[in-house]
């Protein structure tokens, strides 16, 4: 028989497993280590609980987005950078924006990656995702900063912020 | 328009994963993991601690064996050279009486200095001594007494015009520590700027002799006083001889050599002696070795040491022949036909304490490697034993960094442990 924290963890889980996934699945690029990481935060937080089940997403989150940044640092050894990623097949223009978006992402440090999620998916303030991630606040200006300009680069309709061209890249 | 991006492609995370009553499951499985993880991590340092924090008692500790009923005293078949970590009297208590004591130095936490360690003639226990007031640079003429019960030395202390910056501070007294109760009998002379050119003297194991002057400037010191202090009524009474080159017999007697030697009682009272020019003397020997009843002397006579020794009646001229072998100076009479000698060892540079028989020349190694050691020359007929060697403890650094260094890897492996055990 489960103990009572162990239902409102359930219930925790049901209602904002897919957001959570949503937001790994941008940290991570893959649908298997988005799953994974997703189930490795909620795993991690069983123990704390008991302190965080009135208001437990803020912390969460931080697990999740902490955990995407220092898994990296564990696991470089198995990620190989390259200069041009792998041409893909996809049958529409939808999936081949995604998969733009989705390679320009991997290309970006973990970190900086991290910050471009919370600042623009998850709608963090700069304080926010200064704390969430632990870092100071310039460092989220200096990071989102790089991150950006990287971005534009590899996504050049970026630069231009009219929905026309975005729309144009969507195809 | 990032924004809008990247909700979209967020649309393509997956949705599904494990129940979550199996991911509570699994999240209280890791919990317990981590807890059992700490505890042993924690178990295992505290473990390690606490060998490291009882080997370092073990090796400060001094070590007290019991004590032979039947004769109390004994002479250690070698002595040792004192770790400068060893223990001292405050923390190790009276030693007891001391068969030798030996210059050397002593480090703690954040320096060294002088110190002077006692050796337990009981025992043959080493601790520093901490003699209360003691001028360190002064250590080295520190005496002990006869009977090994009490150590003299000379105090520093303020005094009304001190010379500024004097090289080994200002002297202002002596006192004796008594070596079973741990008691101390400070003399405080009245001195305007301190005193100095001292020598200390025991005539008996409660008639202590002591000579100082009145410090002038840095270097120099005047109206040099000679004085018996009696230990057993606290009262000293000048004599007119000077001590600077006594010698003594340990029971009563000093005699001061020089180009008019005398024999010195405690009364005050002098005989006049013919004593030669004697080569000298180093820690552990005296000038000449007299007998119990002041009839004979042994020495190395002549320029310098080592050389041999002789003996000759104090009331002639007549020096008999050299007793073979070189030495490097007598110390006491160990009976009427054996003198105790300091010899350097043929094999090494240590000296040994030997005893000389004088009729033949022959010797016997009473105690091995005396290096810096001054006796309690009442004892040195005691038995010789193989007394246990003493701890040697290194400095109190390694065992701080080495709990640090334990407290730091078990922290290091928490950390590692807590992440492993999330994997």
């Amino acid at each position: 028989m489960q103990e009572p924290d162990g239902h409102l963890f359930d219930a925790f889980v049901i209602t904002r497993r897919p957001a959570l996934l949503r937001t790994a699945y941008l940290l991570t690029g893959h649908a298997e280590d988005a799953e994974d990481l997703v189930q490795t935060t909620l795993i991690k937080v069983v123990p704390k609980w008991g302190r965080i089940q009135d208001n437990p997403e803020p912390y969460v989150r931080k697990v999740l987005a902490r955990e995407a940044t220092n898994r990296w640092r564990t696991r470089r050894w198995r990620e190989t950078l390259v200069e041009h990623l792998p041409d893909r097949e996809g049958p529409g223009a939808s999936l081949t924006w995604s998969l733009t978006v989705r390679d320009a992402l991997l290309q970006l440090p973990p970190r900086q990656r991290a910050v471009i999620v919370l600042r623009y998916y998850d709608d963090l303030t700069e304080r926010e995702t200064a704390a969430t991630l632990g870092i100071a606040i310039g460092t989220v200006k200096s990071q989102t900063s790089d991150a950006l300009t990287r971005l534009r680069t590899l996504i050049p309709d970026l630069s231009a912020s009219d929905d026309s061209s975005v729309a144009s890249l969507r195809g | 328009m990032l924004t809008n991006l990247l909700e979209e492609l967020a649309r393509e995370a997956p949705s599904d994963g494990d129940a979550p009553e199996l991911l509570w499951r699994r999240g209280r499985r890791v919990a317990r993991t981590q807890r059992l993880g700490t505890i042993a991590i924690a178990a295992v340092a505290c473990v390690l601690l606490i060998a490291l924090g009882t080997a370092t008692w073990q090796q400060r500790a001094v070590d007290l064996p019991a004590t032979d009923a039947e004769t109390g005293t004994y002479l250690p078949t070698r002595f040792h050279p004192p770790s400068p970590y060893l223990p001292g009297t405050d923390s190790a208590g009276p030693m007891g009486r001391l068969v030798a004591t030996i210059d050397a130095s002593r480090l703690g936490w954040l320096g060294g200095t002088e110190g002077l360690v006692g050796v337990s003639a009981e025992t043959g226990a080493y601790a520093f001594l901490d003699l209360p007031d003691a001028a360190t640079a002064y250590l080295g003429e520190a005496l002990l007494s006869p009977d090994g019960r009490h150590v003299a030395y000379w105090t520093t202390g303020e005094v009304a015009d001190p010379i500024p910056a004097l090289e080994g501070g200002t002297l202002n007294g002596y006192a004796v520590y008594d070596t079973v109760t741990g008691e101390v009998v400070t003399q405080t002379p009245r001195t305007e700027r301190g005193i100095g050119g001292g020598t200390l003297v025991w005539f008996d194991p409660i008639h202590l002799g002591v000579e100082f002057g009145q410090m002038r400037d840095c270097c120099m010191s005047t109206d040099a006083r000679s004085m018996i202090f009696d230990l057993s009524t606290g009262q000293t009474s000048a004599i007119s001889s000077s001590l600077n080159t006594a010698s003594t017999t340990g029971v009563g007697t000093v005699i001061v050599s020089g180009e008019e030697s005398v024999i010195l009682e405690t009364d005050g009272t002098t005989v006049p002696a013919q004593i030669p020019m004697t080569g000298g003397r180093i820690n552990g020997s005296q000038f000449l070795a007299l007998t119990p009843d002041s009839k004979r002397v042994a020495a190395i006579f002549g320029n310098g040491i080592p050389g041999r020794i002789s003996v000759k009646n104090v009331d002639d001229d007549d020096v008999g022949d050299p007793l073979p072998g070189n030495y490097l100076g007598v110390t006491s009479w160990l009976d009427e036909s054996h003198v105790a000698a300091l010899r350097g060892n043929s094999d090494s540079t240590d000296i040994d304490l030997v005893s000389v028989d004088i009729s033949d020349g022959s010797t016997e190694v009473l105690s091995a490697n005396a290096n810096n050691a001054r006796f309690a020359i009442n004892l040195l007929d005691s038995p010789v034993k193989n007394q246990p060697a003493p701890p040697h403890p290194r400095s109190p650094w390694i065992p701080t960094i080495g709990a640090a260094a334990t407290i730091a890897v078990a922290a290091w492996a928490l950390i590692v442990w807590r992440r492993r055990a999330r994997a």
